[in-house]
């Protein structure tokens, strides 16, 4: 004689089972956890490194501009079925991923701060610069009394004698406001940037912190 | 993890797009006067005190828009000089503002100064104020969005920015806890010197409030007030708990708050009388038509408002200004007739100056001669001549660029003569004037050159 013996398997069994794979179908939610704590983290990261990036400005005994704590706030990010993104907007970000070239565009030279008046100001801001010529190659922009170019006299020649004499008014180095380039190569910096650990580890804290949501709100 | 680069202009952010969605409110008003405004018209609108030029206003907005993009030519440095370039391409000067500002009696600013729109001081205050009020309100709303409620439902109001002068942050902090009856602060964070409130909480509005902090904006998210260096960083649930606040209260009027900016025009089809009439008493002359509310008036009543508040102060300054010279000539006679006499002088002098710019602006835009122009003392009329022989004042704008600002020279400047030349100099300035117009005296002076005494004139050869 034999039993037939029927086993019913109902999804009442596995309810957090179920549950979680319903949750985890659509990652939106997930995302959007993702998206907040990569937005915050990479925030927390930029005014932590911020202070660190004014080699420029100490170099020249100028005050920092804070581009990159200004840049820090506008950190934003966004979230969708398949993706959750950070935002970051700046030029400067670029040397995260690589060397940046840069070059001038709508004018002929690039113009580099070379004293702590000029640091964080542009060219045009001024109105009694002059080119000097270092040789070499080598040209600034100075103070215009400090320029030999243009006059006879500043190019060092003694009208009474006829003959050519050392000039008053050269601009030693010290004394140039803007470098002039054609163009210059930021070098590669990937820590402007959090890394893929701390990216990784902001996932999780915001993953756990979804599925606690998921437990708590399904009563688990 | 991937990082992407995505090319400018493209730009998704909602700071970005905050920026774009706000229009322009050309003013005169200072600063004071325009808290007056309704605040849905302030946060729809990009302004500047003092600032009545449109061109100029839009053309700010823009920059705004570029520098929050950060993309090409978007640093400080290269917006201020553009802005710079603007300005006096549109004629804006310090002492007398953008051309036709005379009428509305905006007061000279110091060229310098955060008054003057040109300087360095206030360009960056603007920018800055207005990026940071930019990612601050995006901040706001994306940290209310029901995800980063769960993770982070409490802010710690910190130093994000060095700052010269730092404000007593803590003691406002308490100031606001008390106007708002410490609702959803940590009081045990802030006996360890920290400032932590939930997302939630009215502190936010209150640290922002003008009613409570003359330079506060009057906004609930950072900056909160202007160059305050401060901003917000996320305190995470496990966190906030510790330090005694209990998440999850008032969740969606705190999302209604922070919603988006009111829109410019709304209907009153469907509201009832009575609501109606309250929102009338609310908002002064406002004008109901084809279903349409418009806030013209309520800007109409509030520039109204500022310019009787204005004309007050004015009339008092002058009140008190004759008592004083009164009390001076009763009390020592030469000494009030000095002072007197200078701000006679002074006063003067302005008016002149002023004359001067107006007629400058019509010699330049119509390259005609005024004749009259202003009067200098010492010397009489001053006449403006587009050309005179080869020189006047084509040729100062041409080589100079700054006939502009000759009439305040000339009123400033120390006068000597000889013979039939005479030489206006002020620092390093020095204008030339003539009397003898083609070989024929006259009793008026002919402005005729200029000359920069720093700048070495080329010997000829």
């Amino acid at each position: 004689m034999s039993l037939a013996v029927n086993v019913a398997v109902s999804d009442s069994a596995t309810p957090a089972l179920h549950a979680l794979h319903e949750a985890l179908t659509d990652k939106s939610e997930l995302h959007a956890y993702m998206a907040s704590s990569g937005e915050a983290g990479t925030r927390q990261y930029l005014r932590g490194i911020a202070p660190h990036t004014h080699t420029t400005a100490e170099r020249l005994g100028a005050s920092p501009t804070n581009y990159l704590l200004k840049r820090a706030e506008l950190t934003e990010s966004s979230h969708s079925a398949d993706k959750a993104t950070v935002t970051v907007n700046g030029a400067i970000f670029q040397r995260a991923l690589g060397p940046v070239t840069v070059t001038a565009r709508r004018s002929k030279w690039l113009t580099i701060p070379g004293t702590a008046e000029a640091y964080g100001k542009s060219a045009r801001e001024f109105n009694d610069l002059r080119v000097q010529f270092f040789g070499k190659g080598l040209m600034g922009l100075v103070k215009a009394e400090q320029s030999n170019v243009g006059t006879r006299a500043r190019a060092g020649f003694d009208t009474e004698r006829n003959t050519r004499r050392p000039p008053l008014l050269n601009a030693g180095r010290g004394d140039v406001y803007f470098w002039l380039k054609k163009s210059v190569v930021l070098p590669h910096d990937r820590t402007l940037l959090p890394d893929e650990l701390a990216y990784a580890q902001w996932a999780e804290i915001a993953a756990r912190a979804y599925l606690r949501k998921v437990v708590r709100e399904r009563g688990l | 993890m991937t990082i992407v680069s995505i090319p400018y202009g493209t730009t998704l952010s909602d700071a970005f797009a905050f920026a774009r969605a706000r229009g322009i409110l050309p003013t005169w008003m200072g600063t004071a006067e325009l808290r007056e405004l309704e605040e849905g018209i302030r946060a729809r609108a990009v302004f500047s005190a003092r600032t009545t030029h449109a061109d100029y206003l839009q053309a700010l907005r823009n920059e705004i828009l570029t520098l929050v993009e950060g993309g090409y030519g978007s640093t400080e440095a290269e917006i201020r000089a553009r802005l710079k370039e603007l300005l006096a391409e549109v004629g804006y000067d310090p002492l007398t503002g953008f051309p036709g500002d005379e009428e509305l009696g905006i007061p000279a600013a110091e060229p310098g100064s955060l008054r003057d729109l040109s300087s360095d001081r206030r360009i960056n205050l603007i920018l800055d104020t207005q990026t940071q009020a930019m990612a601050g309100k995006g901040q706001q709303q994306r940290g209310l969005q029901p995800a980063a409620l769960d993770l982070f439902p409490a802010y710690e109001f910190v130093r994000v920015r060095p700052v010269r002068v730092s404000r007593e942050w803590l003691k406002r902090w308490k100031t606001a806890a008390d106007e708002i009856e410490w609702e959803g602060v940590s009081r045990e964070a802030l006996t360890k010197l920290r400032m932590v409130a939930l997302k939630t909480s009215p502190i936010w509005a209150a640290i922002g409030s003008s009613a409570l902090f003359d330079d506060a904006l009057d906004v609930a998210h950072p900056p909160f007030c202007f160059n305050s260096g401060m901003g917000w960083r996320e305190v995470e649930r496990d966190e906030a708990e510790a330090l005694g606040l209990k998440p999850g209260r008032a969740v969606k009027q705190a999302q209604k708050d922070a919603a988006r900016l009111p829109p410019a025009v709304t209907s009153s089809n469907g509201l009832d009388d009575d609501f109606l009439s309250k929102l009338k008493t609310r908002i002064d002359n406002i004008e109901a038509a084809d279903g349409k509310l418009t806030m013209k008036g309520s800007v109409d009543s509030a520039v109204a408002r500022a310019l009787k508040a204005r004309q007050e102060r004015t009339n008092a300054l002058c009140d008190a200004l004759d008592a004083e010279l009164l009390r001076l000539e009763l009390n020592a006679g030469t000494r009030a007739g000095a002072l007197k006499g200078w701000i006679t002088r002074r006063s003067g002098a302005v008016k002149q100056a002023r004359k001067g710019m107006q007629a400058m602006r019509r010699v330049i835009a119509g390259q005609q001669d005024v004749l009259d122009a202003m009067h200098v003392p010492g010397l009489g009329s001053i006449d403006f001549r587009w050309k005179v022989g080869g020189r006047g004042i084509r040729r100062i704008h041409e080589d100079h660029k700054i006939a502009k600002r000759l009439p305040w020279l000339l009123a400033r400047g120390k006068v000597t003569k000889a013979k039939s030349r005479a030489f206006v100099e002020w620092r390093d300035h020095v204008v030339v004037l003539v009397n003898d117009f083609f070989g024929t005296p006259s009793n008026h002076w002919v402005l005729t050159g200029y000359r920069d005494k720093k700048k070495r004139r080329p010997k000829s050869p």
